[in-house]
């Protein structure tokens, strides 16, 4: 056990701002090829017995195998004819289920010549008014089951005549609005029923069941969502977004929930467990996966995409108060990465994560398929976090060079977020923490106190001037992390 | 009806894309007739009655919403002519149609073409390749148009038809629903005359030995009771409907705020500078004009020349705060980006 030591001091903390890319030695990043002439608009990734499903937004889905992943060639075109799918979930190399606009579809090759005979609905059960923004992402509920979380759709856009399914007008109001019915919800399909399962969302382009079975479901920055926010779905909960309410039968239309207060909103809504600032964070919070055990580094944390920016996210999840928050910090960050990262999936061996890459419909293109493999051994990074009382334990994945440690070493400030019917937002109140002490646990492991640790505010920790023994620099030093609750 | 009483009102262009199914950058995707194509999409109302539509909810006008203010103006947002749950299917110029999955029934076919899917795909030209239209265009000449509420086969319950699958045999497609306790298939397939398709709706649970045949009349459907084996009943076309392009063309205006304006949703830039004033992924257009920019610590005004600087060399000048290498570089002449900037400085007022 390394001898314990304690300073105080007091910081003054430069707003984090624009990082310089540059290119992340630890991993390597591989461009891989798309059938030949397609547009490389990835909606979805899927992997099953060794192969992969490559699924396009204009409605194609191709097949290979993954020994062939490198290969210009052995693709097999699947099927067409889906509307902008945004969500699959394979039950064999020769079934897949995709959420498309208008419908969740089981798309089967029956004879077994690769190309697909049947698309069966599995359910329609849930409205499209036309709008662009009524987007469907989904995952199993590993059960025989599926979640679908579906977007609201946007004041940019238009209605048509013609709705499917139930018609609010109420809804229709705002700036993203559930004018069809169960937009802004997670959806529930199970045992051949579609139901309900928790409402609140704006836009959430990312939804998945982890090993721990806990359902995560991002949502991106926009009105009522001040940053990118990661919540954990259970059922029955209101997630801050009202629009979905006039869906709800205990708002409905009568009650008018898009005029809701602040206030009110925020008596009903659960809050987000992971906060993730916009800027400097995730722009546009998209597909999410855990990190097996294989891949290298960060077992059981999740990895998430960023829509719009060239970086992965990484989610560590923390228990306080029987209350699940956590942190979040880049994966990797790296010029070499398109910045449309949407779907993730990671090969059956754990270490390969590919990407699929899609911006069309807004933000400049950065699409493709990519892959990224940790190959570093060496690697210096936040392991895990957890808050304890009064501060954080921080777990590095390399020895720290202790000695190298002073008063600059651990840069702490905390902010909070305001969601408001207003289109995203600042940090609010932002203050610099004063570090009480530091501590040595073991060689891999920080305690670190604060003065004043509070609950509702997220904590930014600067890991710049952290060290490993081989004066390696931590390469993602940022972390945010969300005290909902404090021990 | 005599063939040669066709009239072709519009025949747009054929797809010059690669011969596969499989999609590309082609605006114009076609099937053919062996290998057709498949797409579910957004599709045009081509002015189908409303008693077509028993099924779906109706899209009402709405209040402009003013987001910083949370409130609404005097304005009216109608609605669009869309549809949004069809299947479209092409067997190249000889013949396509849409098939409604709410309403479980053919609702138009045409030939000489399939969709122009410029307005929804965008271009590759326009960089971010994305269309603010929405509702691909028809090509070719319009041949059959549902009228009339749904009529057959006559023991179709009276619950909503629910849509339960497409099974592809080849050139044939079928679609299964289901009315209550009723399952059915209506199988369709191309005929050998341009524009004209084969269709025949069984009912396979509770099994029936008989094909309900439809033939289509002036007044509407027309059923028939056969045998199993009878075979399909070809569709006669009954009228022609006139396609309108609606879409105004730019180029068509003088340079001024009324072509910028066009411009402005054309290209996709209200996805992100708002008229309101309210914050997005670029700057708001309201007040631009005229105000000051400030680049950490060197300020300029956004006269004219900046605007058009802005709109032709997106990142010479980026505002702290917003992306580099966000916007686009569009293809406009200098007509638009007078244009432009006229409607951008009208903002200010």
């Amino acid at each position: 056990m390394t001898p314990v030591k304690s300073i105080l001091f007091l910081l003054t903390v430069a707003a984090c701002g624009s990082l310089s890319l540059a290119q992340n030695q630890d991993f390597t990043i591989d461009d891989l090829p798309l059938p030949q002439g397609v547009p490389p608009e990835v909606g979805a990734l899927e992997i099953i017995d060794d192969h992969l499903f490559l699924v396009l937004r204009r409605g194609d889905v191709f097949r290979k195998p993954l020994s062939k992943l490198e290969d210009s060639d052995g693709w097999v075109h699947f099927a067409e004819g889906l509307h902008n799918p945004l969500g699959a979930v394979a039950l064999s190399k020769d079934k897949l289920v995709v959420s498309q606009m208008a419908e969740l579809t089981e798309i089967e090759d029956l004879n077994g010549d690769g190309w697909a005979d049947q698309y069966l609905s599995l359910t329609n059960e849930f409205g499209l008014t036309g709008n662009y923004h009524e987007t469907n992402a989904m995952c199993s509920d590993g059960d025989g089951g599926f979640f679908i979380a579906m977007g609201t759709a946007s004041h940019n856009g238009p209605i048509f005549q013609r709705i499917k399914g139930a018609y609010s007008p109420e809804g229709r109001r705002g700036r993203n609005f559930s004018a069809a019915q169960w937009n802004g919800w997670v959806m529930h399909y199970t045992n051949g029923e579609l139901k309900p399962f928790a409402s609140g969302f704006r836009q959430p382009n990312g939804i998945f069941l982890d090993s721990k079975n806990r359902l995560w479901a991002g949502d991106n920055e926009g009105d009522w969502r001040a940053c990118s926010p990661l919540f954990l779905v259970e059922r029955g909960n209101f997630h801050g977004h009202p629009a979905s309410l006039v869906w709800d039968e205990k708002h409905g239309d009568a009650a008018q929930p898009t005029t809701y207060s602040v206030e009110k909103v925020d008596s009903l809504r659960t809050r987000p467990h992971i906060r993730i600032p916009y800027k400097d964070g995730i722009r546009s919070l998209a597909g999410i996966q855990e990190i097996p055990e294989t891949f290298g580094a960060f077992a059981g944390q999740l990895v998430v995409a960023d829509n719009n920016a060239r970086r992965l996210g990484r989610v560590i999840p923390d228990r306080v108060k029987n209350q699940w928050q956590g942190a979040f910090v880049h994966l990797i960050e790296d010029e070499r990465l398109n910045s449309g990262n949407n779907r993730l999936r990671f090969t059956p061996d754990g270490q390969r994560l590919l990407i699929g890459q899609t911006t069309r419909g807004w933000g400049k293109l950065a699409e493709g398929l990519q892959s990224v493999i940790l190959s570093s051994e060496s690697l210096f990074e936040l392991d895990t976090l957890r808050l304890t009382e009064g501060g954080f334990r921080l777990r590095m994945t390399n020895n720290i060079n202790f000695s190298a440690l002073s008063g600059d070493s651990f840069r702490v400030r905390s902010f909070t977020y305001h969601d408001t019917w207003l289109y995203g937002g600042e940090p609010e109140d932002v203050r610099t923490e004063t570090v009480a002490s530091f501590e040595m646990e073991d060689e891999l492991t920080i305690l670190v106190k604060l003065q004043k640790l509070e609950a509702g505010r997220v904590y930014h920790l600067d890991l710049g001037e952290v060290f490993s023994i081989s004066d390696q620099s931590v390469g993602n030093p940022h972390v945010f992390y969300t005290a909902n609750q404090i021990p | 009806m005599n063939r040669t009483a066709y009239c072709f009102l519009q025949i747009i262009a054929v797809s010059t894309g690669i011969s596969s199914a499989q999609l590309s950058y082609d605006n114009l995707p076609m099937g053919s007739k062996e290998e057709p194509l498949v797409l579910r999409t957004y599709v045009p109302d081509i002015g189908i009655p409303s008693e077509v539509f028993e099924n779906h909810s109706e899209g009402l006008s709405t209040k402009q919403y003013r987001v910083r203010e949370r409130k609404e103006t005097d304005e009216e947002v109608p609605p669009i002519a869309g549809i949004p749950a069809c299947i479209a299917v092409n067997y190249g110029a000889h013949l396509s149609f849409v098939w409604d999955t709410v309403e479980c029934r053919l609702l138009y076919a045409w030939k000489g073409g399939f969709f122009d899917m410029s307005n929804y795909w965008g271009s590759p030209e326009k960089g971010n390749r994305v269309g603010f239209g929405y509702l691909p265009e028809l090509v070719g000449s319009v041949t059959y148009r549902a009228t009339g509420s749904w009529e057959a086969p006559s023991d179709r319950a009276n619950a909503q038809p629910i849509f339960v699958g497409l099974r592809r045999d080849g050139p044939k497609m079928v679609f299964l629903w289901k009315s209550g306790s009723s399952s059915f298939e209506t199988e369709i397939k191309p005929a050998e005359q341009p524009g004209q398709l084969v269709m025949a709706v069984n009912q396979t649970k509770p099994k029936v030995e008989t094909v309900t045949l439809l033939s289509l009349q002036k007044e509407g459907w027309e059923q028939k009771k056969g045998s199993q084996g009878d075979g399909p009943h070809y569709l006669s076309p009954i009228q022609q409907v006139e396609i309108t392009q609606t879409a105004e063309d730019p180029a068509s205006l003088p340079v001024g705020v009324e072509r910028g304006k066009l411009l402005y949703t054309r290209y996709g830039c209200n996805a992100c500078h708002t008229l309101d004033g309210a914050k997005s992924h670029g700057p708001t257009f309201s007040g631009l004009s005229g105000s000051i920019r400030d680049f950490a610590g060197t300020t300029i005004s956004a006269d004219a020349n900046y605007l058009a600087e802005s709109i032709t060399e997106p990142n010479a000048k980026i505002v702290p705060g917003y992306l580099a290498n966000y916007m686009p570089k569009l293809p406009l002449e200098s007509k638009d980006i007078d244009s432009l900037v006229l409607f951008i400085q009208q903002q200010a007022q």
